[in-house]
């Protein structure tokens, strides 16, 4: 059974008009950060939820390919250099605001808080496929980790934000998909 | 119709169609869950069959973009726990009625005397229809997915 899923820049607010624009941003800067509101139709949680990214479905508008754009924002995440580091990043604590120090940097891509991830830069291996997908957590409003509970407006959200690598060379327009993928039993 | 149907010991069948729980008429989790002698999953050629007894699930996986309502199928699956005093040989069906095709999967697990192994035990035998593979799969899960 497919459930229905709201999302929303208030808690029980209106969907989303997508897609989401992080807007236009010069070599090294950071996008305001854009908290995002979940919530579902279905009677029961919805498990083993979490967040990827992956290459832009549908009709593609970008400047290059959908395959080249999520291949560059991975490896902007996966760089070895600071001035080459970039990427689309996620903050999970909503409970504590999304503190700047749980944002991941360069020296630290992933950030963890009582052993789970609070802050991650999307990359190889993390964050890039459903088998690597970044879980929901308690800190995000949810009632239990990797879960989204039922009802009209649990309160569950995230942050997110795109950083610009200093070094990038490429003007254009980049496209992706943010996935969420979840079980849920009727 | 795409639907499961749980089996019972005493022989009647409870069936839940896709529609039946979009209208809130069926429920895997609100229907009764023990006593289950085998459960089929029936979606559009496939079907997906496990015998107990035992304590069966029933899930989906979906996939959603953020800021999209919808979400999309990728994979149903029906689940069984593992028991001690389990007797089964672990070759369960996966079948596409269409092609008349019939794949028995079985699965590695090593038994000793005819049980499980001890490490295998509450563990999930796990029946998977991928949808972007459309493919059956059998493995085992330590938990309930």
């Amino acid at each position: 059974m497919t459930i229905l899923l709201t999302w929303s820049d208030a808690n029980g607010g209106a969907n989303l008009t997508e897609p989401k624009d992080h807007g236009s941003l010069a070599n090294g800067a950071t996008s305001s950060a854009s908290t995002i509101f979940v919530r579902h139709d279905g009677t029961n949680p919805i498990t083993e939820a979490g967040f990827f990214i992956r290459a832009a479905s549908g009709t593609y508008s970008g400047s290059a390919t959908a395959a080249e754009d999520i291949a560059e924002l991975l490896s902007w995440g996966d760089a070895a250099l600071t001035g080459d580091f970039g990427g689309f990043q996620l903050a999970l604590d909503a409970l504590a605001t999304f503190p700047a120090a749980e944002w991941p940097t360069f020296a630290s891509k992933t950030v963890l808080s009582g052993g789970k991830i609070v802050g991650v830069t999307c990359r190889t291996g993390v964050g890039d496929c459903t088998t690597y997908k970044v879980p929901v957590i308690t800190e995000m409003g949810c009632t239990a980790d990797n879960e989204i509970q039922a009802g009209g407006s649990p309160n569950v959200s995230f942050a997110c934000r795109m950083v610009i690598p200093a070094g990038e060379g490429v003007t254009g327009i980049r496209l992706f998909d943010q996935v969420l993928a979840y079980n849920y039993t009727s | 119709m795409n639907r499961w149907v749980k089996h019972f010991l005493d022989g009647h069948i409870y069936v839940g169609s896709d529609r039946d729980v979009l209208y809130q008429k069926a429920s895997w989790t609100r229907s009764q869950n023990t006593n289950l002698v085998k459960v089929e999953l029936f979606h559009d050629n496939w079907l997906l069959s496990i015998a107990g007894p035992g304590y069966f699930w029933q899930s989906d996986t979906y996939e959603a973009l953020v800021g999209s309502r919808d979400s999309q199928l990728v994979a149903r699956r029906i689940e069984r726990q593992i028991e001690a005093d389990d007797r089964l040989d672990y070759k369960e069906v996966i079948q596409s009625p269409i092609s008349g095709e019939r794949s028995f999967c079985e699965a590695r697990l090593t038994k000793t005397n005819g049980f499980p192994l001890e490490s295998h035990v509450g563990q999930w035998i796990v029946l998977e229809l991928n949808m972007q593979k459309s493919r059956g799969f059998m493995y085992f899960s330590n938990k309930r997915l």
